[in-house]
């Protein structure tokens, strides 16, 4: 009976768990993505005042602290603090309106945000 | 950083040992190899998350429920079909026949005639000619049936009536007394210290080990000088 019990515990467990990451991190993702996606075309098209854009990342970057602690359950800490670093850069080269060096550490960041899905994705690639 | 470490070890550490709980009580020599398969990785997860404090406990928690599972599965197949515990579990394989030793039966257990040699020295034979039958069972032990001359002798063999042989339980470790052992041999608490007190205990914190068994003899030990054996009056015989 406990065997059973504790069966069934961890097969709730586990699938609870699964579907929880599923859903919360493509949720964080999609937004993400596009928010990166975005930034990175605002700052293209802004490249003469990049300071009119800091309102817009520090929001984002308020977005991600806040989910940053529940990411912490399911990511590699090192995967989240490379994104963490890569925006503080983004934001501090806006802030200084240089073009040149925040269209590099956009690109960065863009890259590491769509690579944190592939390495979360469910799909024969990370399987095998 | 230390402390986050001492409570992650503890975390797995509790997973770990109520997921081995559950799986079953098995010593590592008695495990059936798709057992000992789980164990090991099962050992191994365990250590990676505890240290390394950069992945989340998830990842360490995560396969070593799936493995867990994965035991659970495999031992209900095992269960209900012989064709799969065959698979899974491997058949026992008789490697002493009354003919001597099955060389093709060795060979396909990858063992030498040291192996078998040193297994049948540990099963207490130290001469082949002695050995009827011995099989590999399949959690790697080995059963070993002698001959009739080198069998030991019984009373039965004898014809001799032998009384039945009882089961002590242990009713005082340490200086506690378990009161559900000494439920189950009907006698009270008062009346275990009054015949503890009738051969000079007069504080039960001085014994490390009181047994009774079914006849009503005890076993004490107290924390310093030689054990005791005593009887007490038993109204019959008691049985658990």
């Amino acid at each position: 009976m406990t065997r059973r019990i504790a069966l069934i515990v961890i097969l709730v467990f586990l699938v609870t768990l699964g579907t929880y990451e599923i859903i919360a991190v493509n949720m964080f993702l999609d937004h993400m993505e596009k928010a990166v996606d975005q930034l990175q075309t605002e700052i293209t098209l802004h490249q003469d005042d990049l300071t009119v854009l800091v309102e817009y990342v520090n929001q984002e970057k308020a977005y991600w602290e806040k989910r940053e602690k529940n990411l912490n359950l399911m990511f590699n800490h090192k995967d989240l603090k490379n994104v963490c670093d890569t925006m503080n850069r983004v934001q501090t080269y806006i802030a200084q309106n240089d073009y040149e060096n925040a269209l590099v550490e956009m690109n960065v960041l863009v890259e590491t945000v769509h690579e944190l899905r592939s390495v979360m994705c469910f799909n024969y690639d990370n399987i095998l | 950083m230390t402390y986050t470490i001492i409570v992650r070890s503890i975390i797995i550490y509790c997973i770990v040992l109520f997921l081995l709980r559950v799986m079953g009580k098995r010593q590592l020599g008695e495990m059936q190899p798709y057992e000992f398969v789980i164990t090991m990785i099962i050992a191994d997860l365990a250590t990676i998350p505890m240290s390394d404090t950069a992945l989340p406990l998830l990842h360490g928690i995560i396969p070593i429920c799936t493995l867990a599972l994965l035991h659970f599965f495999f031992s209900f197949l095992s269960r209900k079909s012989k064709y799969l515990r065959k698979i899974l579990n491997g058949k026992p394989v008789i490697v002493i026949t009354p003919d001597g030793i099955d060389y093709t039966a060795l060979q396909l257990l990858n063992m030498t005639f040291n192996d078998l040699m040193e297994s049948l020295r540990t099963s207490g034979y130290f001469h082949i000619e002695e050995v009827l039958y011995a099989i590999m069972q399949t959690n790697g032990s080995l059963s070993v049936m002698p001959r009739s001359a080198y069998s030991p002798l019984t009373p039965q063999d004898m014809h001799l009536k032998k009384e039945e042989s009882s089961l002590p339980i242990i009713v005082l470790t340490e200086g506690k007394i378990d009161e559900s052992n000494l439920n189950m041999a009907q006698i009270s608490e008062q009346f275990l210290k009054q015949e503890l007190q009738s051969l000079g205990f007069s504080n039960i914190k001085e014994i490390v080990l009181v047994t009774i068994d079914q006849q009503g003899c005890m076993y004490i030990k107290p924390k310093i000088g030689k054990f005791i054996t005593h009887k007490i009056e038993y109204n019959g015989k008691r049985h658990w």
